[in-house]
């Protein structure tokens, strides 16, 4: 008998190669236009904002889209390979964060490279810490770094649920996955500001820890969903 | 490696309509299996309930002993080659870099033979997998089928879009590697008069129900035809299960299921009438028949 070759770790490691490229060159593209905004701001510089705010709502709809594209592009292809579902199920969880995290590091690193060539504003000058404690930046940074990593991870998960859905079930349920997206985005909107949604963003004061304890309930209610959907899923000929 | 195929009560539905009904069948290890039945007679369904595609409503299905649906070693050691032109559409990598790739990922897959493969049906290495013809497509995935040397081989009217040509060195390179590799083979397919010689086995659906299962000399061997004068035929033939009848002028030639016993061949043969053999082509068209048709 021979060893399973499709792990969850090996299709993880597969995914994450293949998103990253993609990942590299949309960030390329997002960073070009950014530049592009800076050079025609004339000398309003300093007052522009940076790179990471620039880019965050484009950055989550980007995920969003490659979250759809999970189930129509790699899906049948693993399968085909041999593949089962739950494998391919943890496999894309594991890419996902890794991407995830992989896409927010990039942005933060490139935001400080800009700042320290061109002077625009850094992650920090944003968040209006100003002061030189370092405790306070770091912590600044780690916030910065948690939300991001959330939200990114909820929208790669909503496009996920939505194409899982239309892939599993009819459009009428496709449709409701699109609502319940919508209400999902309201709420992370809610819990981190800045997302393209967000009911009640005028209480939205909550204390950090809090929006981290929900965000994680919700990125696990969207793989406790998820999974639902795929587990026992037809594989469409 | 092969593995044999168990199963039970299986059924499959779609909403209102069963595509497979309380079937029970067996497929025994390394041989080449003709799966035959009409348009919609439940064979794609089938097949992809045993490659863990789908799951089935009800029964039961061993793989090897075990039941496929997410088992990570039936899976893996089962290939499933039905129609995937659509997916290929979108595949922009080459030729052999996707056979490298495939390579990696599948247990028993055998490059150096993929690539000797791949020179028999002319396929252009260095060419994007979107860029191939209908045929050429066909030909790609036969490769993979062939290569991957899985215990549980299943090919689903694999060879559609291919020329005659293609479709005769695909049926040798399936006899020549089961000899030296042997494993379980399901091929699926309604070109039976083509295919006829490469099954060991016949398992024939239609309608979602099994309607025989044999060795393929056993299967040949319960149809024959009768040829004489009209009357003698009929006489003959009156208690005969009587597939299909022909007449040319005073000659009747009729097609009988069933099998004869030597006291019957002995009466035939007196009463001059000619007993001949049917081909399995014969046997599927007309078992297969409709009531209307």
């Amino acid at each position: 008998m021979s060893a399973i070759i499709l792990t969850p770790k090996k299709i993880a490691r597969l995914l994450f190669t293949e998103q990253l490229k993609w990942s590299i060159w949309f960030l390329s593209f997002m960073f070009v236009i950014y530049i592009g905004f800076l050079i025609f701001s004339g000398d309003s510089i300093a007052s522009f904002i940076d790179v990471v705010h620039f880019s965050n709502g484009s950055i989550s709809i980007y995920l969003f889209v490659i979250g759809i594209l999970a189930m129509s592009t790699f899906f049948r292809y693993y399968i085909n390979l041999g593949a089962t579902r739950k494998n391919f199920f943890l496999g894309v969880i594991a890419s996902s964060m890794l991407l995830t995290i992989a896409i927010t590091v990039i942005i933060t690193f490139l935001s400080f490279v800009i700042h320290f060539i061109a002077g625009t504003p850094s992650i920090l000058d944003m968040a209006n810490i100003r002061s030189s404690n370092l405790l306070d930046s770091i912590l600044t940074l780690l916030q910065f770094f948690i939300s991001s990593v959330m939200v990114y991870m909820i929208y790669y998960l909503m496009g996920w649920m939505i194409s899982l859905t239309f892939y599993r079930s009819s459009w009428l349920y496709g449709l409701l996955s699109i609502a319940a997206a919508i209400v999902i985005a309201g709420i992370t909107g809610f819990l981190w500001e800045g997302t393209h949604i967000s009911f009640f963003s005028h209480i939205s004061d909550l204390p950090v820890l809090v929006s981290i304890l929900l965000s994680l309930l919700i990125i696990g209610l969207l793989f406790t969903i998820n999974y639902r959907l795929i587990k026992d899923v037809t594989v469409k000929m | 490696m092969s593995y044999g195929i168990e199963v039970k009560d299986l059924r499959v539905r779609y909403k209102d309509f069963t595509a497979i009904d309380s079937t029970t069948f067996q497929l025994k290890p390394g041989k080449i299996h003709g799966l035959l039945g009409r348009n919609g007679a439940g064979k794609t369904t089938l097949l992809s309930v045993l490659a863990a595609f789908r799951k089935a409503d009800a029964g039961s299905i061993k793989i090897d002993g075990e039941d496929p649906f997410e088992n990570p070693r039936i899976m893996q050691d089962t290939i499933f080659i039905y129609d995937q032109h659509q997916d290929l559409e979108y595949l922009y990598e080459k030729i052999d870099k996707t056979l490298k790739e495939t390579a990696a990922l599948r247990p028993n897959f055998d490059e150096a033979y993929a690539l000797h493969l791949a020179k028999k049906f002319k396929l252009p290495l260095n060419k994007k997998l979107n860029q191939l013809s209908k045929g050429k497509k066909s030909a790609f995935q036969a490769i993979i089928g062939l290569a991957a040397r899985a215990p549980l081989t299943i090919f689903d009217e694999a060879y559609l879009g291919m020329d005659a040509p293609t479709r005769d060195i695909f049926y040798k390179e399936i006899l020549n590697d089961q000899e030296k590799n042997p494993r379980t083979i399901i091929f699926s397919t309604h070109l039976v008069s083509e295919t006829a010689y490469l099954f060991d086995e016949v398992l024939m659906i239609h309608n979602g129900e099994v309607l025989l299962q044999d060795t393929n000399e056993q299967v040949i061997s319960k149809g024959f035809s009768i040829t004489g004068s009209s009357e003698q035929v009929d006489d003959f033939t009156k208690n005969l299960d009587v597939l299909n009848s022909q007449v040319l002028g005073g000659t009747k030639s009729v097609m009988v299921y069933g099998e004869l016993t030597e006291q019957q061949r002995h009466a035939a043969n007196q009463a001059g009438l000619e007993i001949g053999a049917l081909s399995l082509h014969d046997l599927f068209v007309h078992l297969t028949k409709e009531e209307e048709e």
